[in-house]
């Protein structure tokens, strides 16, 4: 029997992990590197995994735990000594019942491995009567943590072999209840998953900042819709402003083009006379000629232009002059034409009526043609002047 | 395997349907999964403890989803729906937390 062997050579280097299955299974995980983990089931475990090894490692394990090693049994009563309230006591009866109770289950298993647990259920429940009435209390007193993980290397086993159970055995009866209910489960937090994702950011949100949420959405609705208040006043108020101005811009140009018109700084057209006197006697003076305008303003006329050339305003004064009349220093000469803009039938009459400007003219030797037209151009422009005292008055 | 197919057949009816969750169900759903979850896990833990019983899981699922609706339908109705929802999430929490943390021990020995 070579494993003996090896098993005294360990122990002459390490008193505390007695075997070789330990000592690998140390080397193989090193959450196992406690020193209770000698135990019988952890090398149960190994041997369920590596089943090459299993018939040898377990009479190894039997002969071993059958000579007395004290510090598994130790351990394990231990267990039911610090945490007897919890699930361990549950852990420490079923222990060698579940032993017993999976290997009929595990029949995928190899045989070996069936034959080897009962062994080693065996020497645990030969070891743990024995060693509940001495050590208990000496492990007791031993660190809690340590009987856990003694007790965790004691399910260790059997918890791998179960998930590797679950996921291999065949799909029994009693398996279909369990599978509704798990895939109601996964359905349920699909579903619930889904709509917490799909409810926004404000779903775990708490009550308060909701509320204080909602109340600054509040005011902020309430300053948009002021400030929208405001604007739509200031639109309206620029859009009165904007057709007031284009009121008052529209009368300016208008009174621009009446005062342009009056002041003669533009040309103008219209219905109105054409006027011819001729005068062969040069008789016809600057004062028959103001007779002739004043009559002509007298009925209404607005644009007054004499020989093409000098355009009657206002100011326009006129002055005898060695070779005619001065129409603001514009000579003009005989025969006299002057185009008229105004109503044409008043004008006309205004020129011809009896004592009028017709007879005057007449009466200096002269003669006047009145001709009334659709339209009259005025294209002369007055003498521009700038007043240099007159300031407008309020 | 069944089980496990169960779990695949729930996820993928989740994301295929899309349900609706009712509005009347909404602030139930949440604890009756945080239940369901707790009873799932502490079903887990028998098995590894080998007193699992598979009429007890559905009872225990069952009655732990109706009861944790219940109580959060009863803390609307009084007023406290939401600090009873939390107590009941604390309380299912730490039940998972510990059932998981058994289960842990029987994996990994840690």
């Amino acid at each position: 029997m070579p494993d003996p062997n090896e098993t005294r050579e360990a122990d002459a280097v390490e008193p505390e992990s007695t075997e070789p299955e330990a000592v690998e299974d140390q080397a193989a995980e090193p959450e196992s590197s406690k020193p209770e983990s000698t135990e019988p089931e952890s090398t149960e475990d190994e041997a369920a995994e590596l089943e090459s090894m299993t018939a040898e490692s377990a009479d190894a394990d039997g002969s071993e735990s059958d000579a007395g090693d004290d510090e598994a049994p130790e351990a394990e009563s231990a267990e039911t000594g610090p945490e007897p309230a919890d699930a361990e006591p549950a852990d420490a009866e079923p222990d060698p019942a579940s032993v017993a109770d999976d290997e009929p289950a595990a029949d995928d298993d190899t045989e070996s491995t069936e034959h080897d647990e009962p062994e080693t259920s065996e020497s645990e429940s030969e070891s743990e009567p024995t060693d509940e009435t001495e050590p208990a209390a000496d492990d007791a007193e031993a660190e809690p943590e340590a009987a856990a993980a003694t007790s965790d290397d004691a399910a260790r086993p059997d918890a791998r072999r179960k998930v590797l159970q679950v996921l291999t055995a065949r799909p029994g009866r009693a398996q279909i209840p369990v599978a509704i209910l798990l895939g109601v489960l996964a359905f349920g937090v699909v579903v619930q998953g889904r709509t917490v994702s799909d409810s926004g950011d404000f779903a775990g949100a708490r009550r308060g900042d909701l509320i204080q949420l909602l109340d600054s959405l509040d005011a902020a609705r309430d300053r948009a819709e002021t400030q929208l208040q405001d604007l739509q006043s200031k639109k309206r108020e620029l859009e009165n402003s904007s057709t007031r101005t284009q009121v008052a811009l529209q009368d300016a140009r208008d009174e621009a083009n009446t005062l342009a018109i009056l002041s003669g700084t533009v040309g103008a057209t219209g219905p109105g006379i054409e006027i011819r006197i001729d005068d062969p006697a040069s008789q016809v003076g600057a004062s028959t000629l103001l007779n002739v305008i004043e009559e002509l303003r007298d009925a209404g006329a607005e644009a007054i232009e004499i020989n093409d050339t000098a355009r009657v305003v206002a100011q326009t004064y006129l002055a005898d002059d060695p070779d005619g009349i001065s129409v603001d220093g514009t000579v003009v000469k005989p025969p006299f034409n002057i185009d008229v803009i105004g109503h044409p039938h008043t004008l006309s009459e205004a020129v011809e009526f009896p004592g009028g400007v017709t007879e005057i003219v007449e009466s200096l030797g002269g003669s006047v043609d009145v001709n009334e037209r659709e339209t009259v151009n005025v294209t002369s422009l007055a003498v521009r002047r700038e007043p240099q005292y007159a300031q407008p008055a309020d | 395997m069944i089980a496990i197919f169960g779990l695949v057949i729930g996820v993928a009816a989740g994301l295929i349907l899309e349900p609706e969750v009712p509005d009347s169900m909404e602030p139930y759903l949440p604890i009756a999964v945080v239940a369901a979850l707790d009873a799932t896990f502490g079903a887990l833990r028998a098995y590894l403890d080998d007193i699992f019983d598979d009429k007890v899981f559905v009872v225990s699922f069952l009655s732990n989803v109706i009861i944790a609706a219940l109580i959060v339908y009863l803390g609307d109705k009084l007023g406290v729906g939401a600090q009873l929802s939390t107590g009941v999430v604390v309380v299912l929490g730490i039940r998972i937390f510990s059932n998981v943390a058994a289960i842990r021990r029987h994996i990994f020995h840690a």
